[in-house]
């Protein structure tokens, strides 16, 4: 809660003509935002487009941000949208289950990934990319949304429009898979 | 919010695990967005200074063009009193008082009256003193005006007007001199009225009393 509570205030500090805040908040959060995006639209190329109009919108909202959530949550759901509105562009979220061709295709597309990644030491990560990227569109939303984000369930829920216990019933099927994809080298809880 | 709800599992092994290798965002693109964030704050400045500075500058303008009117004694600072501080006319003719009492028609003869504005008459109050000094030091030549104490533009105390007042000054008849003096006595400037009175009479020596038995 510390962290979120720096980064707002690294965003208040922003919005009132500090750029040295914004360095910082972009340090700190610039990796999870685009492994974020990157695992949404698993396009390289619209992963760039995304990540950079999300923080032009980060940049353009910053005199209307109000710390009333953590900064994270209110990042993630911009970026979100982001991925939304790219989809709505592109015209590819015609269906929410992904087939394992495409998402295979995908996680191999993913930089320092693929069948040798998968083969060597990194095995673990790289079936979990895999597992990831066949994963429902709905499920993946709210894991990357709780794991990368940071959001809590309601918030999940808030962001996707759907109810707590949908978001809660996705988040449950989606590390259902994952750790049946990983086995014995899935995390404890 | 039950607690419970907020971590159904522990999202930090999970984090650790899909965060390793999963690349970032280049160099180009860092530079894109902290040079968008820079330039976002730029025109927050020259928002505030463009007006700031130009507003800076008129006032400047406007500060200098009445200093250098003040300077040179053009009619920003000139008062009332000063307007009215004319040579009055010299009598040669012992009979002209006379003549000039039974010719003239004050009525037809008034001055174009004085605009005045609150800066006027602000000014006016600051200077009571050396308006006073000056009245006094004019002795036989000062000569005041009905006092019309309307708004007007200051830019109205032209040199034009000047001239005006002092041309009124120096052809006004003994009535409408008389008469100005009452409409300064009346205006509260006794002062003025006292010594323009003493002009008065040192220009007209009998014809207030011979006035007085005729009005009583």
């Amino acid at each position: 809660m510390e962290e979120r509570d720096a980064d707002a205030q690294l965003m208040l500090r922003y919005a009132a003509g500090d750029a040295h805040a914004f360095e910082e908040l972009y340090a700190r959060n610039r990796a999870g935002l685009w492994r974020f995006i990157r695992r949404l639209v698993r396009d390289a190329a619209a992963t760039d487009d995304v990540f950079q109009e999300c923080w032009s919108r980060v940049i353009g909202s910053r005199e209307r941000y109000r710390p009333t959530a953590g900064f994270t949550t209110w990042l993630y759901r911009i970026a979100h949208n982001c991925c939304m509105d790219h989809w709505r562009k592109s015209a590819r979220r015609a269906v929410h289950e992904t087939t394992d061709d495409d998402a295979i295709a995908a996680a191999a597309d993913e930089p320092a990934s693929g069948p040798s990644a998968i083969a060597d030491h990194d095995e673990a990560r790289g079936r979990l990319k895999l597992a990831l990227a066949r994963l429902p569109e709905d499920q993946r939303v709210a894991f990357l949304l709780y794991v990368e984000g940071g959001l809590s369930v309601a918030e999940i829920a808030e962001q996707t429009g759907a109810g707590v216990e949908t978001a809660k019933s996705r988040l449950r099927y989606a590390v259902a898979r994952l750790k049946e994809a990983l086995g014995n080298d899935a995390p404890l809880d | 919010m039950d607690p419970k709800d907020e971590q159904p599992f522990n999202r930090e092994p999970w984090r650790r695990l899909l965060g390793a290798d999963s690349g970032a965002p280049t160099q180009d693109m860092d530079r894109r967005v902290l040079s968008e964030a820079q330039r976002a704050l730029t025109p927050r400045v020259g928002r505030w200074w463009l007006p700031a500075s130009l507003a800076a500058s008129l006032l400047l303008a406007v500060l200098i063009v009445q200093w250098q009117l003040a300077d040179s004694g053009a009619p920003a600072h000139v008062t009332e009193s000063d307007v009215m501080s004319a040579p009055a006319p010299i009598a040669t003719d012992e009979a002209a008082p006379a003549a000039a009492m039974e010719s003239a028609n004050p009525a037809t003869k008034l001055p174009p009256p004085l605009m005045d504005s609150p800066t006027l008459d602000s000014r006016r109050a600051s200077a009571a003193p050396e308006v006073a000094q000056s009245t006094a030091d004019a002795a036989a030549t000062a000569a005041p005006a009905p006092v019309q104490e309307q708004a007007g533009a200051e830019s109205a105390v032209t040199a034009g007007m000047l001239k005006e007042k002092e041309s009124y000054a120096e052809s006004r008849t003994p009535e409408e001199w008389y008469a100005d003096i009452e409409a300064l006595r009346t205006a509260g400037r006794i002062k003025e009225a006292d010594a323009e009175l003493a002009r008065f009479k040192s220009e007209y020596p009998g014809w207030l009393e011979r006035h007085q038995q005729q009005n009583p």
